[in-house]
């Protein structure tokens, strides 16, 4: 039948997006366990690698400021967005076509151009006030203007989806504006704040284009020492760094996942 | 300004109830009555939505605004409850004027259409949202949530999650969320319009009994004429801003001041006045006697007084003097207690329509191309003027 020729067709597809989406780094990760200096041939289990990079205090430190900068940077970045986001709903009755094209541009903004412009714009004020040299400071700025428009579309989002009569019952409840805030909307946007929380989190571990132009020498996190290090070939200690760094997006992923079921 | 103590006497108005009657407790409620003088709303860009209504409720009354869609009854209510600005004119509740306190700090509750209930709290907290934003402390407040689950028959309903809860079930969890406050005044935004027609009477009784054993100042928005005739005091009628008729059902429903009332009563036999003379005014249907001496454009017949006979049959007053019309049976609804007719009637080139309400008495009934006799009687004749308020 053609039907099912069509559905053998859809299934081979979807084999197929799985294999090229995991496959690549289920090679990474076999091959961060090999005991021989190259991804070419398995050389048997082996976790020197590993063993390596815990000794190894420029990895160590890489991994602290990556860290570092992605917790402090989401938590601005969330309740920075989440004002813009109750702003947006709050009038959204006004046009506000401008507005939000100012707010959501970084997210189509090319990275790299995102990146040049941030570091031309950081030198130049260092050259004039002597503030902001580039470091963990200038990174986390940069960080945050790229996590925001995120993190405002999803609290934006969790407000529309909401009866707006509970903003008038709560008023109508005796809740004072600030009893509001805690006691209704702070609660109500629980799960969006979390989850607006480990997407910003994971967009900071994930970035090295921006991070690397905004970056001082102090403050290369883990994207930017695998890039140097890239440039002296694939070790499978690179591996063993790509293979940590999976792990740890996919826990908080999984983390995400599993609080945003049990609110449901 | 109207805010009452968080703390309030031991064992509330749900526990004693049974002891207080509805006028006791609406003598101690009197403090409740609503005073509305040239209440404006005006939205930017030059829509009116009201224009200068003066109104009192009284308290412990139950009273309706009535009116269609966009009439501005809505509007009205959450200027009752703080929750929109009046352009225009003062609000007072209970001889305090509220014009301009905000919706917190009123002592008024509301049930609202959707409920509103919020999805991130238990049904228990729900319920004490009020007393808790009033600074009540847990246990008393606990204790609060019980009386009322009592009192309005909540059973288990509050262990549940609010997501697990039927229409009808949210709505009693709204009512019980904003009388656990204990408001000088109880505001009800369509509160069972989303729900099916069985349901929707049985609540209808019960929320009519809270009412009356609690002696609480109700005021009720529907746009459906029959539940406000079961259920109030009084109604407003509302059309386009403006009031257009206060009264009790009765007098809204057999006396409608104006077209717009009358239609909106659900009345259809209505017919156009050509001209007076006297008594006599004359109408698509023939000349009609007239016991209104008032002036109207539109003659209005309620279909339940009309007397049906055939067409040989005795005067159903003899020695009276009735208008009597010939019709035809055009269709014929059967509803158990009473029978409806649709007739037509033709008179020379002009032909109409009437209906005429039977209460069923076991009579043999017309059918379905039976020629009929008609009569009403003069008194049952009422002018209207066709001018709407404000129209």
């Amino acid at each position: 039948m053609q039907n099912r020729g069509f559905r053998k067709g859809l299934a081979i597809f979807w084999w197929l997006t799985l294999i090229f989406l995991y496959a690549p780094l289920l090679v990474v990760m076999v091959f961060s366990f090999n005991s021989i200096n190259t991804s070419a041939r398995w050389g048997g289990f082996s976790l020197r690698w590993y063993e390596r990079l815990l000794h190894n205090d420029v990895v160590i430190g890489a991994i602290g400021h990556t860290l570092l900068l992605a917790v402090i940077s989401s938590i601005i970045a969330v309740i920075l967005g989440a004002m813009i986001g109750y702003g947006l709903y709050r009038h959204r009755a006004r046009k506000l076509g401008l507005l939000i094209v100012l707010i959501y541009l970084p997210i189509v903004m090319p990275d790299i151009v995102f990146g040049i412009s941030n570091m031309a714009f950081f030198v130049q004020i260092n050259r004039l006030t002597g503030l902001l040299s580039p470091g963990l400071g200038t990174m986390v700025i940069a960080h945050v203007t790229f996590q925001i428009p995120f993190v405002a579309l999803i609290v934006y989002s969790r407000f529309v989806g909401l009866d707006a009569t509970l903003f008038d019952a709560a008023k109508d409840l005796y809740a004072s504006p600030w009893q509001r805030m805690l006691h209704f909307i702070l609660p109500t946007l629980k799960p969006a704040l979390l989850s607006a929380f480990f997407l910003s989190f994971t967009l900071s571990v994930d970035d090295f284009v921006i991070s690397f132009f905004t970056a001082g020498p102090e403050s290369a996190t883990l994207p930017i020492y695998i890039w140097g290090a890239i440039r002296r070939g694939i070790s499978p200690e690179i591996n063993a760094i790509a293979t940590l760094m999976i792990a740890s997006v996919a826990l908080v992923a999984v983390l995400s996942l599993l609080f945003n079921r049990r609110r449901a | 300004m109207a805010e009452r103590s968080p703390t309030a006497a031991p064992g509330g108005p749900f526990s004693a109830i049974e002891s207080t009657t509805g006028s006791e407790a609406s003598a101690a409620r009197e403090a409740s009555s609503i005073r509305l003088k040239g209440i404006r709303k005006e939205y930017p860009g030059g829509v009116v939505a009201l224009e200068s209504v003066d109104l009192d409720i009284r308290a412990g009354e139950f009273f309706t605004l009535l009116g269609p869609s966009g009439c501005g009854k809505t509007t009205l209510l959450r200027m009752l409850a703080g929750l929109d600005e009046p352009s225009g004119g003062t609000l007072s509740i209970g001889g305090v004027d509220v014009t301009d306190t905000p919706p917190h700090k009123r002592s008024v509750n509301t049930v609202f259409q959707s409920y509103a209930l919020f999805p991130h709290l238990s049904v228990r907290d729900n319920i004490a949202f009020g007393l808790k934003m009033r600074g009540m402390a847990r246990a008393e407040r606990e204790q609060k949530v019980v009386e009322i689950a009592g009192f309005i028959k909540l059973g288990s309903l509050v262990d549940r999650r609010v997501d697990q809860l039927s229409g009808g079930q949210r709505q009693r969890i709204a009512l019980a969320r904003a009388l656990i406050c204990e408001p000088d005044v109880l505001l009800l935004d369509e509160p069972l319009s989303a729900l099916d027609a069985g349901l929707r009477s049985q609540l209808q009784v019960e929320l009519l009994r809270t009412q009356k054993r609690l002696g609480m100042t109700f005021v009720f928005v529907t746009h459906d004429q029959e539940e406000a005739m079961v259920m109030s005091d009084r109604i407003a009628v509302l059309s386009d801003g403006i009031i257009q008729q206060i009264g009790t059902p009765q007098e809204v429903y057999e006396r409608p001041a104006n077209l717009f009332v009358a239609r909106f009563m659900g009345h259809d036999n209505l017919f156009p006045i050509s001209a007076r003379e006297g008594a006599t005014v004359q109408t698509p249907i023939g000349a009609l006697e007239t016991e209104d001496k008032s002036e109207g454009e539109v003659a209005l017949i309620r279909p339940e007084t009309l007397e049906l006979t055939s067409p040989g049959a005795p005067s159903a007053e003899p020695g009276k003097r009735l208008n009597t019309l010939m019709c035809r049976v055009v269709e014929r609804f059967y509803r158990g207690s009473n029978v409806e007719y649709r007739l037509s009637h033709q008179n020379g080139e002009q032909h109409s329509e009437l209906i005429a309400e039977i209460s069923n008495t076991g009579d043999r009934l017309f059918r379905v191309g039976d020629e009929v006799k008609v009569e009403i009687y003069p008194e049952d004749v009422i002018m209207l003027s066709d001018d709407e308020e404000g129209a």
